[in-house]
């Protein structure tokens, strides 16, 4: 073919997916609406919802009280992030989700059809003109939009969940009184994560607060306007509160201005004229934010907003406004409490060798001394209660300039806006507990620049992160030695209860380690924190950096949650929803709630509901296929010719050139396995059907394991049926492994050049067989994914549509690479266009990151 | 799951994106895909989950 019939073809690949997976959204959403129906004639509630966990906790004999605490406990928040593997342009996600809509209607609407589809005709045109990718890599702020754009969608969504919490509890428990305080918010890494990101910057962040504050701030004040023209009840009807109008009098005189906004409206219709009010102090609040003027009757804290909202609905309550109260206004309370005037609190994230660097210089400054300090004396310092001084931090290097800046922003975020707007401090690659006392030491220098009191100093949680598998293996005594240094302990103690977050990552462990063993350290490591917190009386979140791909922590939700050590989830669900697939559980309210209730239910269920503890003899056996599949799996990425077969083998060279994200996806040249970041590396092994990152190392471990003496397949049978982390172990592998195809990546496999690289090739498709005949046999079928026939049929129609995206990318990057190595020159730029969007189709077509939290196979697994 | 309004939905929307091919690209273009929808079509009513990937028509494409 040639380039412009190609280039057609593969964009009628990609867009064939893009509609097949809106789709597929609308057979999930009939679903949904069908089981819904079905619930409601059956009066039990619907699987895995809100309300079934609820009844299933009450069945196992949880009483009022016991669930009143777990309430109290609950807290649930999924961190947006923007990981450069979204192939997807915003552009693109808005046509689509405008065809969702247009078919949406159309089921209703039958007899509009006609004009319907010639909306869906110029949509699709549009479609058709416009680039699919990219022309360049986004800059941070169009990121930050992005992660905003889904406010409409939670906008809608958290005050159903809040509501079904109130419903299910009053139903099972009528005459008991639940109090149902916040348990649901959003975190976010877009313009806060620098590690690895030169163009996040302090005043990005800064940048990024706004955003965000004004994101909330507007949807407050639409909320605001829609209940003015609801509230029309008259004074003559029903007497409204005297406190009401005692606040509106004294705002009147305390900004005079507002007498000019109150006039238009009666003065029998108190609460427009309260709700009038508020719209103007949410008004002038926003134009703080906006453009930081000094605007007097803007709002100090959305506290004190809520203060405001308290006091409406108690007029209303005692003016028999129950049934308003909970229809309208309760749900405006709820995002309040959500979303604040922060919308979602923002994470910082810097890679634990910067913070040292910036330690180093910023004790040199603090000290008159000529001769630097050694990294042990560094250490003892930073370990005692010593105050910091003050630094002239011009003399600081740019890097920790960068560093201390943000710091110093952090200290007037907290000053100004209170605790919710910073989510945490994230320290990449913490090797030890010195990692997080240097952080502290920083942010305790960065507060004594314009700040004399240490005993102000706001408490913000600096989260480690562990995310090899030696860190993973070494966390708990890390946590346990940061535990017990006064210092520390002190700085937890000035909010009352101690808390602490850990995170792990489920991404770097899984490229350093291999799948199996991944999955069992991570889990072993939660069990371990979770111990060490409980011997020093210190609440534990466990912050889950999972990917939305198999190979980076990537499942149905359900099954991730209920797979977990329920001491280390304790009602706490902290966990990142990673870019690539924000759109697919966020774009559609119905998707995003079945996703939110999901969340929901698994984690009150593996919190509050009965547990068993794994047998002696299988935590036995999951150490030993560990250890086997960690050898396999070193044996192959410590092969000689393995970085030249992933070079070769994947488009992972053209997928780091790709402008997807603002983030640079190369640390610099590929020497080494740690070389690789671990997004693109799951990503680059997707495009080329080997999908290791999720299955690799797992045949030869079981095959090992049963040809031991005393061993057979009846343990691992019975710790598949019996034991939900190895369950989901299998499931999830078992995904990998239908997805992968071999003959495909056979193809990908003939573009390497180095002899040894058939080495190579020969391991990997003998473990795939391997691996595939151990999931066969272990769940006693003769075909993958026998027992989830939804699956098998999307995966069966997709197939033979993702195949020539495949053989064309294979021929596209054949053509690069011979004229890179004919001639010196660039390859051409039509070539790299068609492979971008190829990359793009084969990302689409196979649900990449779709078969994910939200996907109803969770029911099939979990029931 | 019942997969049918699915199908039902993309076959929908397929038949109005190659109405929409045709006037962008051409009668021979649009013909090139409809083969590709075709020989999916006969390989997903034929063929197991796994997949023949070295199919000479598929390759035939390229």
């Amino acid at each position: 073919m040639k380039p412009k019939e190609l280039r057609a073809v593969i964009r009628w690949l990609s867009l064939f997916f893009d509609l097949a997976n809106v789709a597929e959204d609308q057979q999930r959403i009939e679903t949904l609406r069908e089981r819904d129906d079905a619930a409601k004639a059956s009066g039990s509630p619907r699987r895995e919802s809100i309300s079934s966990a609820i009844v299933e906790l009450q069945q196992q004999g949880v009483d009022a009280a016991e669930m009143q605490r777990w309430v109290d406990r609950l807290r649930i928040e999924p961190v947006f992030t923007a990981h450069p593997s979204e192939a997807k342009r915003r552009t693109t996600r808005q046509l689509l989700r405008r065809i969702r809509e247009l078919l949406a209607g159309r089921a209703f609407a039958t007899s509009d059809v006609e004009s319907i589809e010639s909306e869906l005709l110029a949509d699709l045109t549009v479609l058709w003109q416009s680039d699919l990718v990219r022309p360049d890599r986004p800059p941070v702020m169009s990121e930050v939009s992005r992660g905003v754009y889904f406010v409409s969608t939670l906008w809608d969504v958290v005050p159903q969940t809040y509501r079904e919490l109130r419903t299910a509890l009053k139903t099972a428990w009528p005459q008991h009184h639940f109090e149902v305080l916040r348990f649901l918010s959003f975190g976010t890494w877009i313009g806060g994560d620098r590690d690895g990101h030169p163009f996040v910057t302090s005043e990005i962040t800064r940048l990024t607060f706004t955003r965000l504050r004004r994101a909330a701030l507007e949807g407050h004040l639409a909320e605001c306007r829609r209940m003015h023209n609801r509230m029309v009840m008259s004074d003559q009807q029903v007497v409204s509160d005297q406190v009401l109008r005692d606040r509106l009098d004294d705002s009147e005189k305390r900004w005079p201005e507002l007498t000019d906004r109150l006039s238009p409206v009666s003065s029998l219709e108190t609460y427009r004229r309260f709700l009038r009010m508020l719209d103007f102090r949410l008004s002038r609040t926003l134009s703080v934010v906006a453009y930081g003027a000094n605007q007097s009757g803007a709002y100090d804290s959305a506290e004190e907003f809520s203060e405001d909202l308290a006091l409406l609905s108690d007029s209303l309550l005692e003016n028999r406004g129950r049934r308003i109260v909970e229809q309208f206004l309760q749900p405006w309370i709820d995002l309040v409490d959500t979303f604040g005037f922060h919308f979602a609190s923002l994470d910082i994230r810097q890679n634990s060798e910067v913070h040292h660097q910036c330690l180093r210089e910023v004790v040199a400054l603090q000290r008159s001394e000529d001769s630097p300090l050694v990294d042990k004396e560094l250490g003892e310092l930073i370990a005692t209660g010593t105050s910091p001084g003050k630094i002239d931090a011009q003399k600081l290097t740019e890097g920790s300039r960068e560093v201390f800046d943000t710091l110093l922003l952090l200290t007037e975020e907290y000053v100004t806006w209170g605790t919710q707007s910073v989510g945490g401090y994230i320290i990449s690659m913490t090797h030890s507990a010195t990692d997080v006392l240097t952080v502290l030491w920083l942010w305790r220098t960065a507060w004594a620049q314009n700040h004399d009191d240490e005993q102000h100093l706001p408490v913000m949680p600096i989260i480690p992160l562990f995310e090899t598998i030696d860190d993973l293996r070494n966390a708990s005594s890390i946590l346990n030695e940061l535990l017990s240094v006064p210092v520390y302990r002190r700085y937890l103690s000035k909010l009352g209860q101690r808390h602490q977050t850990v995170m792990v990552g489920y991404s770097d462990s899984t490229k350093d380690g291999g799948y199996l063993t991944a999955c069992w350290e991570l889990h072993q490591a939660q069990e371990r924190l979770a111990d060490v917190a409980e011997q020093h009386h210190v609440e534990l979140t466990v912050f889950h950096g999972r990917g939305g791909s198999l190979g980076r922590g990537g499942g149905p939700a359900a099954r991730a949650i209920r797979s977990l050590p329920n001491k280390a989830v304790g009602g706490r669900m902290r966990v990142t929803e990673q870019g690539e697939v924000l759109s697919e559980r966020y774009d559609d309210p119905r998707i995003a709630h079945r996703h939110l209730e999901q969340i929901i239910n698994a984690t009150l269920l593996v919190s509050a509901g009965a547990s068993r503890s794994p047998e002696a003899d299988w935590l036995k056996a999951m150490d030993f296929l560990s250890q086997a599949s960690f050898r396999k799996y070193r044996e192959l990425v410590e092969h000689s010719a393995f970085l030249h077969y992933f070079d070769r083998a994947t488009p992972i060279s053209e997928i780091e050139t790709l402008p997807i994200g603002s983030r640079p996806s190369r640390r610099g040249q590929r020497t080494s396995l740690s070389d690789l970041r671990a997004i693109p590396w799951t990503f680059a092994w997707t495009q080329s059907r080997h999908i290791l990152p999720a299955w690799f190392g797992l045949g030869t471990a079981v095959r090992n394991f049963v040809d031991t003496d005393d061993s057979d397949w009846s343990t691992l049978r019975a710790m598949y049926a019996e034991w939900p982390m190895f369950r989901a172990l299998i499931d999830n592998a078992e995904l990998a492994l239908a997805k992968a195809d071999m003959q495909i990546a056979r193809s990908y496999a003939a573009l390497t050049s180095d002899p040894s690289s058939d080495e190579v090739w020969q391991q990997i498709a003998s473990e795939f067989e391997r691996s595939r005949g151990a999931v066969l046999l272990i769940k006693e079928n003769t075909e993958l994914l026998a027992d989830v026939d939804w699956l098998k049929t999307s995966v069966m129609n997709r197939n033979p549509y993702v195949d020539p995206l495949n053989l064309s990318q294979i021929e596209l990057l054949r053509q690069i690479r011979s004229n890179q190595e004919t001639s010196d020159t660039l390859p051409d730029s039509e070539l790299t266009n068609l492979v971008r969007l190829s990359i793009q189709g084969i990302a689409a077509g196979l649900l990449f990151g779709r078969v994910s939290w939200n996907s109803p196979i969770s029911s099939q697994f979990n029931h | 799951m019942n997969a049918t309004l699915a199908d039902r939905t993309l076959d929908r929307l397929i038949d109005l994106l190659d109405l929409v091919v045709r006037e962008q690209v051409g009668e021979s273009l649009a013909n090139t895909m409809q083969r590709i929808r075709r020989l999916a079509v006969e390989r997903r009513a034929g063929l197991p989950v796994r997949m023949q990937s070295h199919d000479s028509s598929m390759n035939s494409l390229i």
